[in-house]
């Protein structure tokens, strides 16, 4: 079942995306040459507890295993849930995806952006490019009336019709109460197949692109996923609410 | 924070073969959150016995008869 929230869950959803979007908003800034992904973490952890809020990253369970850190910093290879170091400095040509999950009273708001850090190579810029126009595509197609392999097609077409690798090994998903919520959304499919999309779905829909391969292994940390080929990856994330009027971005950051 | 997909996966041959069995995976199963979305007795003769009613009991059971439709979606 896709939890459909009513109008106070929606209200919350918007407070908890908003925590999510200013955090994620002032990371941004910090991301500089020198800065290593440790700092970045601790400032994320400050920022999120200076609102209140709570991350829903530290602590999230699979199994056994925690996730040890307040923020998932994946740093070129890196595809998402990269965990800050003191040994990772960021240097000029790098990119780095910050992805922020916060709960804000009860709620949950889930956004992600990749940032460059310094000069990148002009390939890289494209991959940046062509995976946040793939974002904006899908999140174009979470319509009322849609299909959630709608959403997935728009994403995968536009970036294989790039040459560039979509990740298959994970997916973007419902947030709300939960982090995870139904229904899945993949990044890959076929038009007209999966859930209908009704109005009140808060949907976290989050392309993960490689610059080569689309395949990914998890590195002995027991988190962090990586490109097989070593290649970088780009990863941008919204959390939508879908009305009837058409999707409606929560996680928009403070100064727009 | 991105979704690991939820993976599908199927026993095929002899287990669980007993009633203890089919409860300590139910428990193994619980544990992580998962189900059984289905039993299928391929032949008549699987479709009796404890094992066979505890799964029918809990409406997990399909006989060999209806298989065809486990597999269509």
């Amino acid at each position: 079942m896709i939890p459909i929230k009513d109008a106070s869950g929606i209200a919350r959803m918007r407070e908890a995306c908003a925590v999510a979007a200013y955090v994620l908003h002032e990371l941004k800034k910090h991301v500089k040459p020198g800065v290593t992904t440790y700092d970045l973490d601790q400032l994320a952890k400050e920022l999120i507890s200076s609102r209140g809020a709570r991350s829903a990253c530290y602590g999230y369970q699979i199994g056994d295993r925690r996730f040890p850190a307040y923020t998932c910093l994946s740093v070129n290879e890196e595809v998402v849930h990269g965990i800050g170091s003191m040994k990772r400095v960021l240097r000029d040509g790098d990119i780095i995806s910050l992805d922020i999950v916060v709960e804000y009273q009860g709620y949950i708001g889930d956004n992600a952006f990749t940032v460059a850090v310094g000069q990148i190579p002009p390939a890289v810029q494209k991959l940046l490019d062509v995976s946040q126009e793939a974002l904006a595509l899908g999140i174009a197609q979470a319509r009322v009336g849609n299909r959630i392999g709608d959403i997935s097609h728009a994403i995968q077409t536009h970036c294989e019709k790039n040459g560039f690798g979509v990740v298959r090994d994970l997916v973007g998903h419902g947030v709300g109460v939960e982090m995870h919520e139904e229904p899945q959304i993949p990044n890959f499919g076929r038009k007209g197949t999966g859930a209908k999309i009704r109005p009140g779905m808060t949907l976290a829909i989050e392309p993960m692109v490689n610059l080569g391969t689309h395949r990914t292994k998890c590195l002995a940390d027991g988190w962090t996923i990586v490109t097989t080929d070593g290649a970088p990856a780009a990863h941008f994330e919204h959390t939508v609410l879908t009305r009837e009027e058409g999707p409606e971005i929560l996680t928009v950051p403070p100064s727009v | 924070m991105a979704r690991k997909p939820d993976a599908g996966f199927a026993f095929a041959g002899g287990f669980p073969a007993t009633l203890l069995q089919a409860r300590i995976l139910d428990e193994w199963l619980d544990a992580r959150d998962e189900s059984l979305d289905a039993v299928i007795a391929l032949s008549p003769a699987s479709a009796r016995g404890e094992l066979a009613d505890y799964y029918r009991t809990h409406g997990l059971l399909l006989e060999a008869s209806s298989v065809d439709n486990v597999f269509r979606p």
